[in-house]
């Protein structure tokens, strides 16, 4: 009975040692080294942003940090998840901060009360340990999903080793018309149950300063599908001037949203595979371009 | 704390091992281990009904005692009465209130009239309906003179609160379990493997199956408007697998549970889905709650005495209370309503007690005639299964109306089919399991012995390896909110 048992225990630890990016969404995440470098924010920068075609232009290695909008909108628990995973030993790292209103605005009751903040009982504010191979604590309390995804691994997406998130997903107009209209539905019943976050938004600041310290940060504002774009506009018509006082204190913030409509979505909201590849090189050479001019800045300085 | 947690999974061998290494010394020790951990267990829900539970268990209790001391009937049936009314008052409350209150607010608007009762929005104390009918049998059965009073507190509380029965059942009889409680219980290891087996079988069943399925139900049955006939068939063929494996699954870990506790708990499924009319079904069903209906309701109402109507008017109200008992919702008195109009013709053809014995039993395939009786039968209760699911009666309609359209005959298709391509391909396996061993009292019981050894831990390996592979977090039992 005693050596059934402990056959079992091994076996279950035998399976879970062979999670990697198809077995669930996230765990890498919390596998890989700290980083000198992120990409962070919500699902649609974890989908949109592809870190090895950033890489190329600007010879760095950044590392995608992003979430989803229920884990990893700005506040105290993103905040705490991104010092845990940042590596402190260099200060010329580059921060790409994606902003949009859903990270700003809150569903509960009181959206200014930290308590109750939804991420705060999720992996993102509760890993302790975010960079430990394999990590036993996220995969016995957070892996979404059932383990025979770790044998059988389900084509639908990948989390790759440098943070992005690959989404296989059918792109036939009947499909995403599909996807994009669910999509839109449960955004239009987010948009009357969402306020704006006081908090949230001093957290963004918060963010913004601490990662200045180990080098340039860039906020960046991603594109969505025309038809999100009227929702988030309903919801926050101010939302660049919320996003003045962090921009200020940034390397610079690009609004990538004018440009809507020369983008796919796989459902209304995240970029598509070859977009996303369109959006990260446009990111990229912009941030080029920036640091040109700040390091020309500082000569005449 | 559920069954299928990570803290049942610590608790249990925690009071395992103060119950047979701590207390083996006597019964009394034994009891108080087991009282103080179904109130913990207990507690783990919500404490606050904790008071609940002992002031009903105190209340019958003492009107137990006060009826087999009464001397005079009309003192006996005071204390019957009392103890009737206080408990079917707590549980009148507490799970009716609302659904009066508002059916009497819509009631009083067809006529024009309005009402504001108010609704209290009580929570539902988890397992008072199973621990309220504990309590009801009891005193019954002492007011019928079938039992002697307990006169110990603590045997008495471990009658109702035993853990493994508190919240979903078996509704146990004081006449099966007391004489258990009141026994010091020796441990038999054969007994406790027994019981391991049958919670592993009763593992797979609510964690590989019912959870899974309850993924596509909750999917079609929320958007039935979206999807085609032929979808909404295979959600309501998830769903019947889904209550099945669910209850009998829960009740195949409460039972094993008990075992591992010397204790034998009243059967509570025999294989209902391979019945052969719905009679034989409702012998197979939720056993403990159907012989409850028989023995204080059906029969005290006259049962198959009289006349042909008044048998049918018996039958009629035991399967209306049976489904009100499942919730306050006009979609379970039309569920009971819907079977006592299946069980209508069996009843005046008096062929309702046609099928006792065990389907094909000795031998491995059932006839053509069984096979289509079986399948007809659960096409039935399959059909029955849509008004129990449903939010309301209006929703159930809404998907019946689906089911009968033109693309009855399409391929089903919902997001995520092609997973539940591997659920279904696991019902198979438990159907064909559950077949083989439908002689036994669960369905792994024979099968297993009858392998040689090395066999057989395979089969609890692949098992045990298919629950951690397919288990999600643990979701609730679908009994626990009755």
């Amino acid at each position: 009975m005693s050596l059934f048992g402990t056959l079992c225990v091994i076996s279950f630890f035998i399976v879970l040692m062979g999670a990697d990016g198809y077995s669930d969404p996230y765990y890498l995440r919390f596998t890989s080294p700290k980083q000198s470098s992120f990409i962070i924010g919500t699902s649609k920068a974890a989908q949109g942003l592809n870190p090895s075609v950033i890489n190329k232009i600007l010879h760095k290695n950044i590392y995608n940090y992003s979430f989803d909008r229920s884990k990893s909108p700005f506040g105290p628990a993103y905040l705490e998840s991104i010092k845990r995973k940042l590596s402190k030993e260099k200060k010329d790292g580059v921060f790409i901060v994606t902003v949009d209103c859903w990270s700003i605005y809150c569903r509960d009751k009181d959206p200014n009360d930290i308590s109750n903040f939804g991420e705060n009982n999720s992996c993102v504010g509760e890993m302790e340990n975010v960079n430990q191979n394999p990590n036993f604590q996220y995969l016995t309390q957070y892996m979404s999903g059932n383990y025979y995804r770790i044998i059988f691994k389900p084509s639908t997406a990948q989390l790759h080793e440098n943070g992005w998130l690959e989404v296989l997903l059918d792109m036939d107009s009947k499909s995403v018309a599909r996807r994009t209209e669910s999509t839109l539905v449960e955004y239009k019943d987010l948009l009357s149950l969402s306020r704006f976050s006081q908090v949230r938004l001093d957290y963004l600041v918060e963010t913004v300063d601490y990662l200045k310290q180990y080098g340039h940060v860039y906020l960046v504002r991603l594109p969505v599908s025309p038809k999100l774009m009227e929702i988030e506009n309903q919801l926050s018509p101010n939302f660049n001037k919320f996003m003045q006082l962090p921009a200020g204190k940034s390397s610079g913030f690009l609004d990538l949203t004018s440009k809507n409509k020369r983008f796919r979505y796989t459902d209304g909201v995240h970029l598509s595979k070859r977009s996303g590849k369109l959006v990260s090189e446009e990111i990229a050479r912009w941030i080029k371009n920036r640091e040109r001019v700040v390091d020309t800045t500082h000569h005449k300085q | 704390m559920l069954f299928n947690s990570v803290s049942f999974a610590i608790f249990l061998p925690i009071v395992f091992f103060l119950y047979w290494f701590i207390a083996k010394r006597g019964v009394r020790l034994q009891n108080i281990v087991l009282l103080i951990s179904s109130y913990f267990f207990y507690a783990c829900w919500d404490w606050r009904f904790l008071f609940l539970l002992i002031a009903s268990t105190s209340l019958d209790y003492y009107t137990g005692i006060k009826i087999a001391d009464a001397s005079l009937k009309e003192n006996k049936k005071f204390w019957l009465w009392l103890s009737i009314t206080i408990n079917l008052g707590f549980l009148g409350i507490f799970k009716y209130y609302d659904f009066f209150a508002s059916s009497f607010i819509d009631a009083l608007s067809t006529v024009g009239l309005k009402a504001d009762l108010g609704s209290i929005n009580l929570i539902l104390p988890v397992g008072i309906s199973f621990y309220t009918f504990h309590g009801l049998s009891y005193v019954i059965d002492l007011y019928k003179d079938k039992i002697k009073p307990e006169r110990d507190i603590i045997n008495y509380s471990v009658f109702v609160s035993f853990f493994p029965l508190l919240v979903a059942g078996p509704i146990e009889r004081a006449t099966h379990l007391l004489p258990q409680i009141i026994k010091k219980r020796e441990f038999d290891y054969s007994q406790a493997i027994d019981g391991l087996k049958q919670i592993l079988w009763g593992l797979f069943k609510k964690i590989v199956i019912a959870d899974h399925c309850a993924t596509y139900v909750n999917l079609i049955f929320k958007d039935a408007s979206d999807y085609s006939g032929s979808t909404l068939v295979l959600g309501a063929l998830f769903f019947s697998f889904q209550i099945y494996c669910d209850f009998s699954g829960y009740s195949d870990i409460a039972l094993g549970t008990a075992r591992l506790f010397g204790i034998e708990l009243l059967r509570n499924f025999a294989f209902p889905y391979f019945s052969r009319d719905i009679a034989e079904f409702w012998r197979r069903w939720h056993i403990s709650l159907s012989s409850w209906f028989r023995d204080y309701l059906y029969i005290p109402l006259g049962g198959s005495h009289g006349g042909k109507w008044i048998r049918v008017r018996n039958m009629f109200v035991i399967f209306l209370v049976s489904g009100f008992w499942h919730g306050a919702n006009w979609t379970f008195i039309a569920w009971g309503a819907l079977h006592a109009l299946y069980f209508m013709p069996l009843l005046l053809m008096n062929k309702n007690r046609n099928h006792i014995a065990i389907v094909a039993k000795g031998k491995y395939f059932p006839t053509l005639k069984e096979l289509f009786s079986m399948l007809f039968t659960f096409g039935l209760t399959v059909f029955a299964w849509i008004f129990f699911r449903a939010e309301d009666l209006a929703h159930a309609i809404r998907y019946i109306a689906g089911i009968f359209s033109f693309d009855l005959f399409l391929q089903p298709y919902f997001l995520g089919i092609k997973e539940a391509a591997i659920t279904i391909l696991f019902i198979v396996l438990m159907v064909i399991i559950e077949w083989m061993g439908r002689e036994q009292e669960y369905a792994i019981k024979a099968i297993t012995s009858r392998w040689q050894k090395p066999f057989q831990w395979c089969f609890f390996y692949v098992i045990v390896m298919l629950i951690f592979l397919f288990g999600s977090k643990s979701q609730e039992f679908i009994y626990f909110q009755f």
